[in-house]
């Protein structure tokens, strides 16, 4: 991270530290507030909009330490997700367990199965580990829409909203702080994260695993340890997208979820924790741009029919993947840097 | 036995149709190291198109089929042209997220020009089946797998005898060594897009006239992905291996081990191949050096 002109660090602690200077907390405290004030400042759709772009975040975390820093390609991730969502949900539903005991172990319960699909990873990459998760992918949703006697089936399954200290967290305000305290808390983690022995190292396999496994780190730890973490935020993400929803079915975790992930990491920067923002942010904002402008369409052109609502945010969306691909494949976190890079040296162009 | 063999029968002509897909799937990785996960969008193409001229413009089936075909060569060197041409050489997620996008992208297309629903294909095939001593055949599945084996021959001829099909194979073996003897590799490369988006064509137009054109048909693309995989990516060979193989698998799970597993029959089988022997049952393992 290149500090602006004055800065400098005179300690270890000071050097590690991830705000460095006082607009940065003063920025950050800022945004904060702002989170805090958003319900008594916007309706309940705006709020709507933003839970479900926390949840994202937190999802899209654990494909960017997945996919971004360890390299390892998962098109299962929406299935692990699943996964999560539906332990949570029966934990509570049926053996009315409570939901604070039921996040983590939905968590950990799509990091056991997200390493057991990992465990390939091993001997195959690229493509053929795109093919393999995908094929996971598959071979979970077929598993949770045919196992009706637990999962409920295609009908779906109810997920109650939790309770806090006996504070019940029904109302979406309610469940709105809880969202972003858990965003804040897994944020924190993966940020970290990164930056530990742990991501250095999944860093190394991503840009040469050969020359990672000499240098000393076990591959088969590490790369199955990048699934578990990865898989673990999948699964909390699904579990508080179930409680979110309060009713689950398997259509809420489709192959395109999986790929408007790694379509979000693609926009927003892979390998950079800001990057998760920037996509998830840019991404929903236009696809509720889109969702609002589709109607629009369809009653100025009445020849393209109503058809038109429903796939004008897929083809935005799919537009802007490519385009960020073949025009700028290091994301927005990249745009970001070379912005602020412009600030600081402004007036000289180096 | 004599099921057996009627199911035998059924899952080759099934897995026919996957082992077009998958050869159209092999002809362009080898052109141009692509992988194309927008298969199942331009089988789609094929479909809806010909089901467009069949049943709404009420042309004959040969024409159809002939303006369809050229439809899908004309589509296939512009997705070559945009994006796909500035994507050689760039990182494997790049390449399989592009092909995604291009797939999502088409699909919004074809769902915003034809709807969702499930369109009936007008009669080309008599729906009266077949009775060949005690075994039963659907002459719709028949003919669809004859004309497989007619068009999947003529590629073949087309790659071994012809001079387009030399350098196109030139390029596919060595892309720096066929330019330095003249041969434009942008060319070739989209006429390999071309030739594979109407090889998908013709198995949408098929597989409509079988099922009926819907969006639904794409899950096919993907099957088809794994068929090439099964097969070893770099054998056109073993992607009819693999897609006889997939189609095999499915019609047997079906018939064994309950309705619905044929659905994910070719993903357990991809995963299986995947853990046994990772580069597919006829690929060539690549020594990789540091």
């Amino acid at each position: 991270m290149r500090l602006p002109g004055g800065v400098f660090s005179q300690s270890y602690f000071q050097d590690l530290a991830v705000f460095r200077t006082g607009p940065q907390w003063f920025c950050f405290v800022l945004f904060m507030v702002c989170l805090v004030l958003l319900p008594i400042l916007f309706g309940s759709y705006f709020l709507s909009i933003v839970s479900v772009i926390a949840i994202t975040i937190i999802s899209v975390h654990g494909l960017n330490l997945l996919t971004g820093y360890c390299g390892q390609i998962s098109l299962g991730h929406a299935a692990f997700m699943g996964v999560g969502a539906y332990i949570s949900a029966i934990m509570v539903n049926t053996y009315e367990i409570s939901f604070w005991i039921a996040l983590p172990c939905a968590g950990l319960g799509a990091a056991f199965v997200g390493m057991l699909f990992g465990l390939p990873s091993l001997r195959i990459k690229g493509l053929y580990l795109a093919l393999a998760t995908l094929a996971a992918h598959y071979i979970i949703m077929y598993v949770i829409s045919h196992a009706g006697d637990i999962t409920g089936g295609t009908a779906g399954m109810e997920a109650p909203r939790p309770t806090f200290f006996g504070l019940r967290l029904d109302s979406a305000t309610g469940y709105y702080y809880l969202l972003i305290g858990m965003t804040f808390l897994m944020t924190f983690f993966a940020k970290n994260m990164a930056r530990t022995r742990v991501g250095r190292n999944f860093i190394a396999i991503r840009d040469n695993d050969k020359a990672a496994e000499i240098m000393g780190i076990s591959l088969f730890r590490y790369k199955i340890m990048a699934f578990g973490i990865g898989c673990f935020y999948a699964g909390v993400a699904g579990s508080l997208w179930a409680h979110y929803m309060t009713v689950i079915d398997p259509d809420h975790f489709l192959l395109i979820n999986s790929i408007w992930y790694v379509g979000i990491l693609i926009v927003g920067g892979m390998g950079t924790t800001v990057g998760v923002f920037f996509g998830v942010i840019f991404l929903k904002g236009i696809e509720v741009a889109a969702t609002e402008a589709g109607p629009m369409i369809a009653k100025m052109i009445p020849a393209i029919g109503n058809t038109i609502a429903a796939s004008l945010a897929q083809f935005v969306l799919a537009l802007i993947i490519i385009l960020f691909l073949v025009y700028e494949s290091r994301g927005l976190a990249h745009r970001w840097e070379l912005i602020k890079a412009s600030f600081r040296i402004w007036p000289f162009p180096y | 036995m004599i099921d057996f063999v009627q199911y035998l029968s059924t899952g080759l002509m099934t897995g026919s149709m996957y082992a077009l897909l998958g050869v159209a799937f092999v002809i362009i990785y080898k052109a141009c190291k692509i992988f194309n996960f927008a298969q199942g969008e331009l089988l789609l193409l094929g479909g809806f198109v010909s089901w467009t001229l069949l049943a709404q413009g009420y042309l004959p089936f040969w024409l159809t089929v002939f303006l369809t075909l050229c439809l899908a060569f004309a589509l296939g060197f512009v997705i070559e042209w945009f994006p796909l041409r500035s994507m050689v050489g760039q990182p494997i997620l790049s390449i399989i997220m592009v092909t995604l996008g291009l797939s999502i992208l088409l699909r919004s297309v074809f769902l915003t020009l034809w709807g969702a629903t499930l369109r009936p294909y007008p009669e080309i095939f008599s729906p009266k089946p077949l009775e060949l001593g005690p075994f039963i055949f659907s002459q719709q599945h028949l003919w669809s797998f004859i004309s497989c084996i007619g068009f999947l021959s003529i590629f073949a001829l087309f790659f071994r005898f012809t001079s387009v099909g030399l350098i196109m194979r030139a390029v596919a073996e060595d892309q720096i060594l066929a330019k330095s003897t003249g041969a434009r590799i942008n060319r070739y490369i989209g006429l390999s897009w071309a030739i594979a988006c109407v090889i998908s064509s013709i198995a949408g137009i098929f597989l409509s006239a079988i099922n009926g054109v819907n969006i639904g048909l794409a899950e096919y693309g993907l099957k088809a992905v794994a068929a090439a995989l099964v097969g070893g990516l770099e054998s056109i060979g073993g992607a009819v291996c693999g897609g006889l193989i997939i189609g095999l698998a499915e019609v047997l799970s079906t018939a064994y081990l309950g309705h619905g597993i044929s659905e994910v029959a070719a993903f357990v089988i991809l995963v299986m191949v995947l853990i046994i022997k990772p580069h597919g049952l006829f690929g060539l393992s690549k020594i990789e050096r540091v």
